[in-house]
């Protein structure tokens, strides 16, 4: 038995990449844990993507047991996308709603804190609200910004040509002197449908290359540096004449001129009065802010829609992800720190962010190159990251005793985005899918407009998934079982080795019957067919909400050119640990159990997995 | 529609509507309007008709509404999380008659946010202090601070508000007359854009 | 104690705790009327009390209620307005958190292997309310009964005090410490 039980999360780490490095003795303290222990890749999930598989691992089951198969689901009475981890309920019209985690299941910290051990967690996905503990979690992807999205930043811009894309702010500003007023843009009013606003002053000193922003916030007077990240703006939204709610915002300073550009980050949730609990106990996440300063609370902390939409350059993001390192490693040493027994965890998601947006220049061909530009400089760049990764392990391992198991694992590995399946484009031309009278794909928006439920017998949405148009389920359904089942076998054949006629490659490997990869409790809530592509591939920008643009297969153009939501074989994870273990096939679902094992607590009935160090 | 009528008679507005702690109060205070209440007539009585004065109750009672008077904070509990009354009108008794405490307002805010718990959307709800008020109301044309309002005027307020008609001997004046009562069920339009913007940011879409 | 002038009902919501109160009633000295068909289950450990002529009651079958006087009757809201006129009752009606009844006969539901009605819970909390309204309105205008209404949540936290009302309004003479011995915390786990 162990007193301790240490795990490294590293999210989106890719074996090959790893592999290559450690045989290169490029990860120095990994090969370390490696020679103690062992190495394996780790089995994923269905689909492999980081909210389905952090949960697998949060509750050692398939995700039919703990209700998390996509970022997004589909509400069954209106067809459109929701999203899939958290949903707000709201009693009625006088009381605040409530978040209610859409993660069900058993995280195995349950069982630990019956059992009086005490967990140390940080930035655990799919766990807001926080789940209750003995001893402190801090909620991690799944967390809102201020506006109750994943993330939606601003950009200020003295050019009047600029458009927003869906996922950010553009706001247009002058230059009146060396001055400009604007605002940071806050969450929305559902009442009036507009925004709440607080008010910022921008003074420009041009010789210093700086600007100085002016408010009631705090600090009151904020230093940007051109091209630099600034600190942290505590602002405050007036929400009503009576009621206002807090949070962090900060800046890139892109261009002074000819142009005034700056880029403001989502608003985060401050800690000492957030919107809602994103730690427990409750003031938790505030004790942390206090000891190693403010940090990012947004579940999705890396601005990769900044550089996606090309708001601020490569070096930017870098920059900001080493913020974001820096931060997360302040936050273990501290925790590391104080930490005696029981469980500790801290995830790194950062490798997945910056691994998406920078795969594309391992591969000069990518189409993202002709439109972005190449850069060789970055080529090694996923690889310098991962050294960083490996000095944080071996920081880790400083906490590390005879009597702690040490484990670094990664949830799923990363791979190329080249080219894109418009899903639901496929699904109407192979008459699955059907388009009101006289409209063509690409003439229908996203949020499925335009389609004929009373006639579509299946639709796509998320990232693979497709849902039968079942009677008694969907608001229009139209299927009955037999006609379900003649559904199903049809978008089979027609899905599977489905080739890409430019390239001659085979995108899509299989298609899976949600019946034949998961079984709990919440299979009925999960996608009914699931597509597994092939590398190079993903389902296309346009499909996960519903879009049914013209053409089969497009090029992907935008510099989040790496994803790993393909055949989930493709892409393991990967598993190191301080003591030897079972080598064969471990996956995700092994590690509750091993855990628990390690610390003398016995896993639950639900759970899969087998404890890989018997 | 319901009517909820929550009345303190010791609450001063110059505490109650200052007090940030109060946050289940401001929120409602945000949702519909307040103000101050000049002493003029009792916020109970909707008329006066020869030697007989008709009290909201009674008027409600007569309408064939059930109707609960109450003092007793365990009948208010019970009422509420049962739901079958039209009409509920609490005083709260357990409170100093005058001169509360910071922490008398605090059990007040407390009070009122547990009382909102098992509500229906389309209930009108009066909170009533010693000199002010704060009405809440999914039709309530009226939001932000109301001045110039008397004790007489709750009654006939509320009646409108929950679409019976005035009697005629009405004593004071209702708020709303004359107004156009948004009656529709409020959440409609732009559910596109909320969408996008709970989905903005995610990175893979 | 027993007074053959009127009849005890008890009524109230499925699930708002009227097998916990026939018990009660049992336990204070009360002769019950029941036909003992439906046997104890998990749901209701105590068994259930029921009396099947009663579902007869809106077809006009009052033949039963001659020979009741100062007997218990289990009721349902559903049956309770087709009451006779010229018989005297004195309701015990138990209410319960509105929340707490949904849940529980959710619950139930589940547990017998029914298929859920797929109400959503708002809709069937409306109509419960509704149903309410109208049957203690009518209770109201009737000048043959009397009722009091108590709450299965009050009654879990503070059985005594609840228990001296119903005494009360019986006449009294019960021994309310030993009616208050039902008050089973077991029977509470459904808020769970």
């Amino acid at each position: 038995m162990m007193k301790k039980v240490i795990v490294i999360g590293l999210d989106g780490f890719e074996p090959k990449i790893a592999e290559a490095m450690m045989a290169r003795s490029e990860l120095p303290n990994l090969q370390n844990v490696r020679e103690q222990g062992g190495y394996a890749r780790l089995g994923t999930t269905y689909s492999a993507q980081t909210p389905v598989a952090w949960s697998t691992y949060s509750t050692g089951t398939n995700p039919g047991g703990h209700g998390i198969f996509d970022f997004l689901s589909r509400d069954p009475k209106t067809y459109l996308p929701v999203m899939a981890l958290s949903r707000y309920e709201q009693k009625n019209a006088f009381v605040l709603p409530k978040v209610v985690n859409m993660r069900r299941g058993i995280p195995f910290w349950e069982l630990l804190s019956a059992r009086d051990v005490p967990s140390t967690i940080l930035r655990v996905p799919c766990a807001y609200p926080p789940d209750p503990v003995k001893g402190r979690l801090l909620s991690g992807v799944g967390v809102p910004d201020l506006r109750g999205g994943f993330g939606t930043p601003t950009f200020y811009s003295t050019r009047k040509d600029l458009h927003a894309d869906q996922s950010e702010k553009v706001v247009a500003v002058n230059v009146e002197g060396d001055r400009v007023a604007t605002q940071v843009i806050g969450p929305r009013d559902p009442k009036t449908k507009s925004d709440h606003k607080f008010d910022i002053h921008i003074q420009i000193v041009k010789e210093e290359n700086k600007i100085v922003i002016t408010s009631q916030g705090q600090p009151d007077k904020l230093e940007v540096q051109l091209g630099k990240w600034s600190k942290w703006l505590k602002v405050r939204f007036k929400v009503g004449m009576m009621q206002s709610v807090t949070g962090i915002v900060r800046f890139n300073l892109r261009q002074i001129e000819p142009e005034f550009e700056l880029y403001a980050s989502p608003v985060n949730f401050e800690t000492e009065e957030p919107l809602f609990s994103i730690s427990h106990p409750k003031e938790y996440a505030h004790e942390l802010a206090m000891k190693i300063g403010r940090y990012y609370t947004a579940g999705m902390a890396e601005d990769h829609d900044g550089l996606n939409l090309g708001r601020f350059d490569e070096a930017a993001y870098l920059d900001q992800c080493r913020i974001v390192m820096r931060e997360r490693r302040r936050m273990m040493e501290f925790e590391l720190g104080r930490f005696e027994r029981g469980y500790f965890y801290c995830l790194y998601d950062t490798p997945d962010r910056l691994a998406h947006m920078f795969w594309r220049f391992r591969e000069a061909g990518h189409p993202s190159n002709r439109h972005h530009g190449y850069n060789a400089e970055y080529a090694g760049a996923i690889e310098e990251h991962y050294r960083e990764c490996d000095a944080i392990v071996g920081e880790a391992m400083k906490a590390v005793d005879d009597e702690t198991l040490f484990i670094v694992l990664s949830d799923h590995g990363m791979n190329s985005f080249q080219r894109g399946l418009n899903l639901n484009t496929w699904l109407y031309e192979n008459g699955f899918l059907a388009l009101k009278p006289g409209v063509q794909p690409g003439e229908s928006g996203d949020f499925f407009q335009n389609v004929d439920w009373d006639k579509t017998k299946a639709f796509a949405l998320g990232l693979g998934c497709i849902f039968l148009n079942l009677k008694g389920r969907e608001a229009n359904g139209i299927l009955n079982e037999e006609e379900a089942e003649q559904t199903r076998q049809g978008i089979e054949r027609g899905l599977s080795g489905l080739v890409d006629p430019e390239r001659g490659a085979v995108a899509v490997r299989s298609v899976s019957r949600r019946e034949q990869i998961y079984s709990g409790p919440y299979l009925h809530e999960a996608p009914d067919l699931l597509v597994n592509f092939s590398e190079g591939y993903r389902v296309s920008w346009d499909t996960p909400l519903g879009g049914v643009p013209q053409g089969l297969f497009v090029d992907n153009h935008k510099r989040w050119g790496g994803d790993h939501v393909i055949d989930p074989a493709l892409v393991p994870g990967v598993l190191l640990m301080n003591r030897t273990f079972r080598a064969q096939s471990p996956s995700l679902v092994d590690l509750a159990p091993t855990i628990l094992n390690a610390l003398g607590v016995p896993k639950n009935a639900e759970m899969e997995g087998s404890d890989l160090l018997s | 529609m319901n009517v909820l009528v929550l009345h303190f008679p010791g609450a001063k507005r110059a505490a109650l509507f200052n007090d940030e702690r109060l946050e289940n109060l401001r929120r409602l205070m945000d949702m519909g309007c307040f103000g101050a209440l000049a002493a003029s007539g009792e916020w109970n009585v909707l008329a006066r008709q020869e030697n007989h004065t008709l009290s909201l109750m009674e008027y409600f009672q007569q309408a064939d509404k059930l109707c609960v008077e109450t003092t007793n904070p365990v009948t208010l509990r019970e009422k509420l999380s049962v739901g079958d009354w039209d009409y509920l009108q609490y005083t709260a008794a357990s409170y100093p008659a005058d001169n509360w405490s910071a922490d008398d307002y605090l059990r007040l805010d407390q009070e009122v946010g547990e009382a909102l718990q098992e509500l229906s959307d389309d209930t009108v709800i009066a909170i009533l202090g010693a000199d002010c008020f704060v009405l809440v109301s999914a039709n309530n044309p009226i939001s932000g601070e109301y001045s110039g309002g008397v004790a007489a005027d709750i009654a006939p307020t509320l009646v409108q508000l929950t679409g019976f008609p005035l009697p005629s001997a009405a004593e004071g004046t209702s708020w709303v007359a004359g107004m156009e009562l948004n009656n529709s069920s409020g959440l409609t339009a732009d559910e596109q854009q909320i969408l996008r913007d709970r989905l903005s940011g995610l990175g893979y879409i | 104690m027993e007074n053959k002038d009127y009849i005890i009902v008890v009524s109230g919501l499925p699930r708002s705790g009227t097998s916990m109160m026939m018990k009660m009633l049992e336990a204070g000295g009360l002769p019950i009327l029941t036909d003992n068909l439906r046997t104890p289950d998990a749901n209701n450990p105590n068994g259930y009390y029921e009396f099947e002529r009663v579902k007869e009651l809106p077809n006009g079958d009052y033949g039963w209620i001659p020979e009741a006087g100062g007997k218990v009757v289990k009721i349902v809201t559903g049956l309770i307005m087709h009451l006779p006129s010229d018989y005297k009752f004195k309701v015990i009606f138990m209410q319960r958190a509105m929340k707490e009844v949904l849940s529980s006969q959710k619950k139930m539901l589940g547990r017998l292997g029914k298929e859920d009605d797929r109400v959503e819970d708002e809709k069937m909390r409306k109509i419960y309310q509704e149903h309410l309204k109208q049957v203690n309105a009518w209770i109201a205008k009737q000048p043959n009964i009397e009722v009091l209404y108590v709450n299965y949540n009050t009654m879990l936290s503070d059985p005594l005090e609840s228990l001296k009302k119903v005494n009360e309004f019986l006449g009294g003479g019960m021994d309310v410490n030993l009616m208050a011995g039902v008050v089973n915390k077991e029977l509470y786990r459904e808020r769970k």
